[in-house]
C-alpha cells in the first residue's frame, strides 16, 4: 500500500512539474528561513547554558529609588556578593565579582597589544563558572594578587605558540601579571565575554584593605561591579529574596535613610541575562522581542508556503477527481485516501526540506553577516535542531495536505464518473490568498515603518551637532597629564575647529550620584541626577546651546567650584520652572547632609540626547572640571578629513606613545545604539521580500491554473472581439479584489504590532496612513504584475487552438 | 442476489426536483446476465449506481444477498462493494498515474491481499485478458479496446460475485466491443452475475434478460435466453 502511495505521489509530481516546482520552491524557501531563524533562536536561547551550574547561578542587579526617580543597573556594590554568602550560607554557595579593567594595554618582550575585554574577577570564577583549562591549575589560578588567566586566542596574539603559563605581562600602567592559567576561548554565546581575567585580590592594593573588605553600609551604595552568586545544591533564590528585608535593614538601610533612598536587590537567572536583561550599565545583550519576532516571521513564511500547496492542490482537484472516485469504487475508504494525499504533501515537504538543507549551507555565511552571529549547522552536532526540522517538515506536510486530503476524499464517485465534477468556486482558495497577502502586507508595512523609524533616529535633532566630530579616548596616564598641551597642539591644525574634553560623550553611560537641590521653600533635598564633567571648550565643540543664563567663563576662576550648568529636564524635574538661574545645587551629597561642591545654577542648556532615543532626555548636570577628562572631542572641517586624521594620529603618538591610535566619529558611535533596530530592519526587508515572493509564486500558479481552466472562455471572448487587455482585466480582477481586501486584515494587525515596537523608543515616528497605502499598493502592483504575466500569455493564445481542443 | 423494493432516487437542487428512479422493483438472480436499456436520462445509470452501492436510494429497499443495504453508511457500503462487486465503465476510468499492472492490482490492495497472492492474481487475469505484454504501460499508451480490457481485468481481479458494466462498449469500435462482450459472457458462464447498461440492442442480446427503463420506471422485461441456476 505504502509503495503505491510513493509511486502515485512521485508520478503526480512529475506529471505536474510546473505546480510541483512552485510548491517545492515555496516550501523550501519557507523551510530555509525557518532553519536559519531556528539556528538564530537556538543560539539566543543557548546563552550561558554551557556553564555546568548555570541553573544555580544568578546575576545580582541594583534597583535604586532615589526620591521619585527609579534606576535599574546591572552593576552592583562591592560587598553585596560576599555579604549575601555570609548571611545565607544555606542558600548561597559562592559569589563571583567582575570589574572592567581600565588600562588595557599589555606588553610582553617588547610586543604590545590592546585588548578591551579584560576584567578583574574573584578566584571563585572557576568554581562558579565553567571554563576549560588547557594549562595551569583552575583551583588556585586567581588566588593571589597580580595573577591572570588568559584565553587561547589572546595567548596566541601576545605569546605566539609558547605555553604562556608562568610568563608575565605588563600593563600600560606598569602592573605586572603572572599568567597562571590558559583557557579555551569563552564561547560566543556568553553574555560576559573576556579575553583575560586578572585576580580580583589585585584590586586590594588600589582600594586599600579597609575599603576592599568593608561591609559598612556606605559601601553598598557605590556600584561598579558585576556580581554573581551560585546557590547551594538545595538552595532557593526565594529564600534569599524573602530574607532581603532583614539584610537590607542590617547593611543597606542605614545610609539609605540618610539620603532618603532605597535599594532593592534584584536577581536575574544567568541563562536569562542575555535575552531578558533590561537594566542600565549592562553588557551588550540580546532581546527576547526579536526572538519572538523572528519566530513569527518563520511561521509566516511557512504558512504562506503551506497555503500555496493547499491552493494549488485543491485548484487541481478536477485532475485528481477521477482517480479518487475510481479508488473509492474499488473499495478505498475515505481515511485511506486522506492519508494518500497527506503522504503526497509530506513527500513535497520532504523534498523542500532537502532543498532547504542545501540552501542553508549556501546562505548561512550571508545570514551570519546579517544577524551578526557565528552560527554553524551540523547534522551530528546539532541533532536537536535536525530532529526539530524533521518534525516541522512532517507537520508542514500534514498541515498543507490536510485540507486537500479532506476536500479530495469527499468527492462523490457517482457524480465524478458521470462527468459532473462539482465546480469548485474556490472561495477557500481566495480566502487563503487573502491570508497570504495579509501577511505579506504586514511585512511590507513593518519594513517601511522600521526604515522610517531608523531614518527618523538618524535625522533627529539631538540638541548638538554629531557630524564631523572625532572622538579619542586617552587611556595613558601620561597622555592625561599632558592633555592641555596635547589639546593646544591639536588646535593648531587649521582643519580642526575646536577641541573639548569630557568625562562621557553622548552615547556613553553617564554617572549618577545623589545631589542636593534647593526646593521652592529654600530647603535642600536629595536627588540622584546624572552628571558629566566638561572643560571650557566642550559645549562650543559640540554646538550645544545655552538657552538661559551663561556658559562657563574661562576668566572666572570660581566657575569650577561654585557654578553649574543644567539641562532643561533638570529644571523641570526639580520644579524650578522657568527661572532656575541662581538656584542652589549641592553637587555630590555627603552622608552628613553636606555636599562636595556648593554650586549655583548659572545656565540652562537646551536638552540634548546624551543617551539613545530609546529614552527621554533625563536631567543632567554639566559640571566644569579643571582636571583633565579622558574623552577628547574634535570638531573638524569636512574637507581633507584624511590628512586631518593623519595629523591627529601623529600628535597622538607624540603624547600617548604607549597606546595605539584609535578614533571614532561620534555619529557612527551614536548609530551603534541602533544596531539591533538596523539588524531587524535588514532582516524585515529580506523576509518581507521572501514572503511576497512565495505568495506571488502561489498566485502565479493559481493564475496559471485559472487561465488553463478558462482557456475556452478566453477564446470565445476573443472570437467575440475581446482585446488582450480585456482578457487580462478579467483574469486579474478577482485576484486584485482579494489582495485589496487583504489590507483590511493586515492594517490593524500591523498597526498594533508596530505601535508596540515603536513604544521601545521615547522618540518615534508617527505611523502614517500613507505608509499603509503604499504597502497596499506595492502588494497590489506585485500581485497584478504576477497575474498579468500569466494572463497576457493566455490572452495572446490563438483562440482557434483552444476551441479546436474543446 | 439483488432485490429492489420500490427503489426511488430523487435528485434535488435548490429549485428543481428530478425523480431519476421511481418505485423500481426488480430481482436479479445469482449467475444471471441482465441488460438495462432505455433512452438517455431514463435512470439506467442511477439504477446501476444504486445496485453497485455507489449511492443511497431516496426511498425503497435494496437487498443484496438477502441483506437490506439501502441504509448502509458509506463505510459499510465500501466494505460490501470491495469484496463483492466489480465495475466496468464506458470511459474505462483507469488511473493515468498507474501502469496497467498497478491499475489491475488496485482493488486487491484495498482487500489487503498479500503481495505474492496479488502478483499471482494480477498476472493470471492479465494473461486471461491478453494484455500481459502491456503490463508496464500507462493507460494513455493503450488503444481504447486495450484500456477496456484492462478495466475488465481490474473488475474481475477480486473475483466478485457481481459485475456492473455501465455501457462498457460505448467508447469502442465494433470489433473491440464484441471482444468485451465475449469476455463478459465468458465471465457470466463461469458464474459471475452481470448487470450491464447499454444502448446497443445487439450487445443487449448477449444478456439473459433485458430490462427497459423509461422516465425512471421499468416498462418491459424481456427474457432473451433461458436462465437456470
Amino acid at each position: 500500500m505504502f509503495k503505491n502511495f510513493i509511486k502515485v505521489a512521485i508520478r503526480n509530481l512529475l506529471n505536474r512539474k510546473f505546480y510541483s516546482i512552485i510548491n517545492i520552491l515555496g516550501l523550501s524557501i519557507g523551510l530555509t528561513c525557518t532553519i536559519l531563524i531556528a539556528l538564530f533562536v537556538q543560539n539566543e536561547l543557548s546563552y550561558d547554558k554551557h556553564h555546568k551550574n548555570y541553573h544555580r547561578i544568578y546575576r545580582l542587579e541594583s534597583h535604586f529609588n532615589i526620591q521619585e526617580s527609579e534606576d535599574l543597573f546591572a552593576a552592583t556594590a562591592l560587598p553585596l556578593g560576599p555579604a549575601l554568602k555570609l548571611e545565607y550560607p544555606q542558600d548561597v554557595a559562592e559569589f563571583c565579582r567582575f570589574m572592567d579593567m581600565d588600562n588595557n594595554l599589555f606588553q610582553y618582550e617588547g610586543k604590545q597589544i590592546f585588548e578591551e575585554n579584560v576584567y578583574y574577577a574573584d578566584s571563585t570564577l572557576t568554581d562558579v563558572f565553567t571554563h576549560e583549562f588547557i594549562s595551569g591549575s583552575p583551583q588556585d589560578a586567581l588566588d593571589d594578587p597580580n595573577e591572570m588567566i588568559i584565553t587561547e586566542s589572546f595567548a596566541k596574539r601576545i605569546f605566539g605558540d609558547i605555553d604562556p603559563v608562568g610568563k608575565t605581562l605588563e600593563t600600560g600602567n606598569g602592573i605586572i601579571f603572572t599568567i597562571t592559567g590558559l583557557i579555551k576561548d569563552v564561547p560566543h554565546n556568553s553574555h560576559l565575554r573576556f579575553e583575560a581575567i586578572a585576580s580580583f585580590i589585585t584590586l586590594k592594593q588600589f582600594f586599600g584593605a579597609e575599603q576592599f573588605d568593608s561591609l559598612e553600609s556606605a559601601a553598598f551604595w557605590n556600584i561598579g561591579f558585576y556580581s554573581y552568586i551560585m546557590l547551594t545544591e538545595n538552595g532557593d533564590i526565594k529564600n534569599v529574596l524573602n530574607a532581603y528585608p532583614e539584610f537590607n535593614e542590617k547593611y543597606i538601610k542605614p545610609v539609605g535613610d540618610m539620603i532618603n533612598s532605597k535599594f532593592q536587590l534584584m536577581v536575574q537567572p544567568l541563562a536569562d541575562v542575555h535575552l531578558f536583561s533590561r537594566v542600565g550599565y549592562d553588557l551588550p545583550t540580546g532581546n527576547i522581542a526579536y526572538v519572538y519576532t523572528f519566530g513569527i516571521v518563520a511561521l509566516f513564511l511557512l504558512l504562506i508556503g503551506c497555503i500555496n500547496y493547499m491552493n494549488l492542490a485543491t485548484a487541481q482537484s478536477a485532475g485528481r477527481a477521477v482517480e479518487v472516485s475510481i479508488r473509492k469504487v474499488m473499495g478505498a475508504q475515505k481515511q485511506y485516501l486522506r492519508w494518500q494525499f497527506i503522504f503526497e504533501s509530506i513527500l513535497v515537504a520532504t523534498l523542500a526540506m532537502i532543498l532547504a538543507f542545501v540552501a542553508v549551507e549556501l546562505i548561512l555565511p550571508t545570514f551570519n553577516d546579517l544577524a551578526d552571529r557565528d552560527l554553524t549547522f551540523g547534522f551530528v552536532t546539532n541533532l536537536d535542531l535536525v530532529i526539530g526540522i524533521f518534525v516541522t517538515t512532517f507537520l508542514v506536510g500534514l498541515f498543507s495536505g490536510s485540507y486537500p486530503a479532506f476536500y479530495l476524499s469527499s468527492f462523490i464517485p457517482v457524480e465524478v464518473l458521470k462527468g459532473k465534477i462539482g465546480k469548485n468556486n474556490g472561495s477557500l482558495r481566495k480566502i487563503l490568498v487573502l491570508l497570504q497577502f495579509s501577511i505579506s502586507i504586514i511585512m511590507i508595512i513593518g519594513t517601511f515603518t522600521v526604515i522610517q523609524q531608523l531614518n527618523f533616529l538618524k535625522d533627529k535633532d539631538l540638541g548638538f551637532d554629531a557630524e564631523n566630530l572625532v572622538v579619542l579616548t586617552i587611556r595613558d596616564t601620561l597622555g592625561v597629564r599632558n592633555l592641555q598641551v596635547f589639546k593646544d597642539e591639536l588646535n593648531k591644525h587649521p582643519q580642526i575647529i575646536k577641541v573639548g574634553t569630557t568625562s562621557s560623550v553622548p552615547g556613553q553611560d553617564h554617572a549618577i550620584i545623589v545631589h542636593l537641590f534647593e526646593t521652592n521653600d529654600g530647603s535642600m533635598e536629595e536627588k540622584g541626577i546624572n552628571f558629566v564633567f566638561v572643560d571650557h571648550d566642550y559645549l562650543e565643540t559640540m554646538n550645544m546651546h545655552i538657552i538661559k543664563g551663561r556658559s562657563y567663563d574661562r576668566n572666572l576662576q570660581t566657575d569650577a567650584e561654585e557654578s553649574c550648568l543644567i539641562n532643561e529636564a533638570t529644571a523641570k524635574v526639580l520644579g524650578w520652572g522657568s527661572d532656575p538661574i541662581g538656584k542652589k545645587l549641592g553637587f555630590g551629597a555627603n552622608l552628613d547632609g553636606t555636599a562636595n561642591l556648593n554650586t549655583k545654577v548659572i545656565g540652562v542648556i537646551k536638552d540634548f540626547h546624551y543617551a539613545s532615543l530609546h529614552n527621554q532626555v533625563d536631567p543632567l548636570l554639566i559640571m566644569l572640571s579643571n582636571d583633565p577628562q579622558r574623552n577628547i572631542c574634535l570638531r573638524i572641517r569636512q574637507d581633507n578629513v584624511e590628512s586631518t586624521l593623519n595629523f591627529i594620529e601623529e600628535k597622538w603618538h607624540e603624547f600617548c606613545p604607549n597606546f595605539p591610535f584609535e578614533y571614532s566619529f561620534l555619529d557612527d558611535n551614536l548609530n551603534e545604539q541602533y544596531v539591533a533596530e538596523q539588524k531587524i530592519g535588514r532582516v524585515f526587508t529580506y523576509f518581507s521580500f521572501l514572503c511576497i515572493f512565495i505568495a506571488c509564486l502561489g498566485l502565479f500558479g493559481l493564475a496559471s491554473y485559472t487561465a488553463e481552466q478558462q482557456t475556452k472562455e478566453i477564446s470565445v471572448r476573443k472570437v467575440m472581439g475581446a482585446s488582450v487587455s480585456n482578457i487580462v482585466f478579467i483574469l486579474s480582477k478577482e485576484f486584485s479584489i482579494w489582495v485589496i481586501l487583504a489590507n483590511i486584515i493586515a492594517w490593524p494587525l500591523a498597526f498594533f504590532a508596530l505601535k508596540k515596537w515603536l513604544q521601545n523608543f521615547a522618540y518615534a515616528v508617527d505611523q502614517s496612513l500613507l505608509t499603509y497605502f503604499l504597502a497596499g499598493i506595492t502588494a497590489l502592483l506585485i500581485a497584478l504584475f504576477t497575474v498579468s504575466f500569466r494572463a497576457i500569455k493566455a490572452a495572446q493564445t490563438n483562440p482557434a487552438e483552444a476551441l479546436k481542443y474543446e | 442476489m439483488i432485490k429492489t423494493v420500490d427503489l426511488t432516487k430523487i435528485y434535488r437542487t435548490d429549485e428543481v426536483e428530478t425523480t431519476a428512479l421511481n418505485n423500481v422493483n426488480v430481482e436479479i438472480a445469482k449467475g444471471e446476465f441482465v441488460a438495462i436499456m432505455g433512452p438517455s436520462g431514463c435512470g439506467k445509470s442511477t439504477l446501476l449506481n444504486l445496485v453497485g452501492l455507489l449511492d443511497n436510494p431516496s426511498k425503497g429497499e435494496l437487498h443484496f444477498n438477502d441483506t437490506e443495504v439501502s441504509k448502509y453508511t458509506e463505510r459499510m457500503r465500501t466494505n460490501m462493494r470491495k469484496s463483492n462487486i466489480g465495475f466496468i465503465f464506458q470511459s474505462f476510468n483507469l488511473i493515468d498515474e498507474l501502469t496497467v499492472y498497478e491499475n489491475v492490482e488496485l482493488p486487491l490492495l484495498y482487500i489487503k491481499m498479500s503481495s505474492a497472492e496479488r502478483k499471482k492474481r494480477v498476472t493470471e487475469v492479465l494473461d486471461r485478458m491478453k494484455i500481459a505484454h502491456r503490463a508496464k504501460h500507462f493507460p494513455q499508451q493503450l488503444s481504447g479496446g486495450q484500456q477496456q480490457r484492462v478495466a475488465v481485468a481490474r473488475a474481475v481481479v477480486t473475483k466478485p460475485k457481481l459485475i456492473l458494466a455501465d455501457e462498457p462498449t460505448g467508447n469502442l469500435d465494433s470489433a473491440n466491443g464484441e471482444e468485451v462482450m465475449d469476455l463478459l459472457t465468458q465471465l457470466n458462464e463461469e458464474g459471475t452475475t452481470i448487470v450491464m447498461v447499454t444502448h446497443s440492442p445487439s450487445h443487449a442480446e448477449y444478456a439473459h434478460r433485458i430490462i427497459q427503463l423509461f422516465d425512471g420506471h421499468i416498462v418491459t422485461e424481456n427474457i432473451k435466453k433461458e436462465f437456470h441456476l
